[in-house]
């Protein structure tokens, strides 16, 4: 079946491990939802989360967070504090992407599933322009490849505002599907004072106010309409379950 | 080896047979196959599984991590691990030039054998990249 709708979850507040936990669920389940999930978050504290392959005693490299939580992430990339920003996951029922997206006539030039970056990071930059903020893809010469820091890394398609990243995106590959998440940088954090957000480049939203712009975007642009969704008793028992077994326990956050 | 002489999963592992090698039983080498390893791009980052997991065909063998994006490699086939290629997270370019040969993953015992009735030969495999490239 096509998808024809994106389910939409707005979730409060959570702690490192449950927002990891939602978003395993909800790519274990995708295929039987057989739709596309666009889920927004944010953290019920400041907390460091590592990339899947990071060692955890990298941590130190980022003195400001050693006394914060830590997570480690299902996804690639690097290390990513949480703190003053919007995140968000997107889950998709295949690797391969929808029709629209392979027929758009847009930049294009992506392998494997950077489709996936191309769509919800393009939707992002087309959201901001309006809002007086022009927003970019990144030179990847802008970072250093091997920082600790996610934000003082450049991809080819993270994006810009006015040379500082504001929005980075790490990716799980299943049969059933594709997980994305990411964070859009809202303003500097304390702890990472030097990553500045849209805040610092003149732009003073809520996350509200951005989500709804961002996940009406991600939609139209494959024809999808919004629906929003809500965790069922199983699928809340299993976010539960995973969240203490798996992504609060140190075999798993100190698996290297 | 060559990739016509191999076995294919649809999640893009080869396997190579040898009821030569295994001792009590016949043994499996696996990889990933070149059209796998063009998909992933610049990979990054592998992990290698431990020698004595017991894998049924459909489990996770390894990981891999190539623009920020971790996928799984799948086992194609059910066994024990009995070893594994400790050089190649160090030289993860072998994967791109020599798939088949200084690529490959792992070396599996194998167990119950009728999970390679569910894996095509390379006529098969190949018409499953065209499609999944239109």
């Amino acid at each position: 079946m096509k998808p024809h709708i994106c389910y939409l979850l707005e979730d409060p507040p959570l702690s490192g491990p449950l927002n990891m936990a939602v978003d395993e669920v909800l790519l274990e389940s995708v295929g039987l939802i057989g739709h596309p999930v666009l889920r927004f978050y944010t953290w019920s504290e400041p907390t460091l989360s590592l990339g899947y392959f990071q060692s955890s005693e990298d941590r130190s490299l980022h003195a400001p967070s050693v006394d914060r939580p830590l997570v480690r992430r299902a996804t690639g990339g690097g290390a990513i504090l949480h703190d003053r920003e919007l995140t968000y996951s997107f889950i998709w029922p295949s690797r391969r992407p929808p029709a629209e997206l392979e027929c758009d006539g847009g930049k294009g030039g992506e392998k494997g599933t950077e489709w996936m970056y191309r769509w919800i990071h393009q939707a992002l930059i087309d959201v901001l322009g309006p809002l007086g903020v022009p927003a970019t893809f990144a030179s990847e010469s802008a970072g250093q490849s091997d920082s600790f820091l996610c934000f003082e890394r450049r991809s080819q398609w993270d994006v810009e505002v006015g040379g500082m990243k504001v929005l980075g995106s790490a990716q799980r590959s299943r049969q059933q599907g594709l997980l994305q998440h990411g964070s859009l940088l809202l303003s500097a954090s304390p702890l990472t004072p030097q990553l500045e957000g849209l805040c610092e480049q003149g732009l003073a939203v809520t996350h509200q106010q951005v989500s709804r712009l961002w996940a009406t975007r991600i939609a139209a642009t494959a024809g999808l309409t919004v629906e929003s969704l809500k965790l069922d008793g199983g699928q809340q028992q299993a976010v539960e379950q995973l969240a203490a077994e798996k992504y609060g326990s140190q075999n798993w956050t100190k698996k290297r | 080896m060559k990739p016509e002489e191999l076995k294919y999963a649809k999640t893009h592992e080869w396997v190579h047979v040898d009821s030569a090698e295994g001792g009590n039983g016949s043994m499996a080498t696996v990889g990933i196959s070149a059209f796998a390893v063009e998909a992933l791009t610049d990979l990054v980052f592998l992990e290698l599984p431990e020698i004595g997991k017991q894998v049924a065909a459909g489990d996770s063998l390894g990981e891999v991590e190539s623009v920020k994006a971790v996928s799984d490699i799948y086992s194609p086939v059910t066994g024990e691990v009995v070893q594994v290629n400790e050089e190649l997270p160090e030289a993860l370019q072998w994967l791109g030039e020599d798939p088949y040969g200084r690529g490959w993953i792992a070396k599996i015992r194998l167990g119950d054998a009728s999970a390679l009735e569910n894996l095509m030969d390379h006529t098969a495999y190949s018409k499953l990249c065209a499609d999944e490239e239109s």
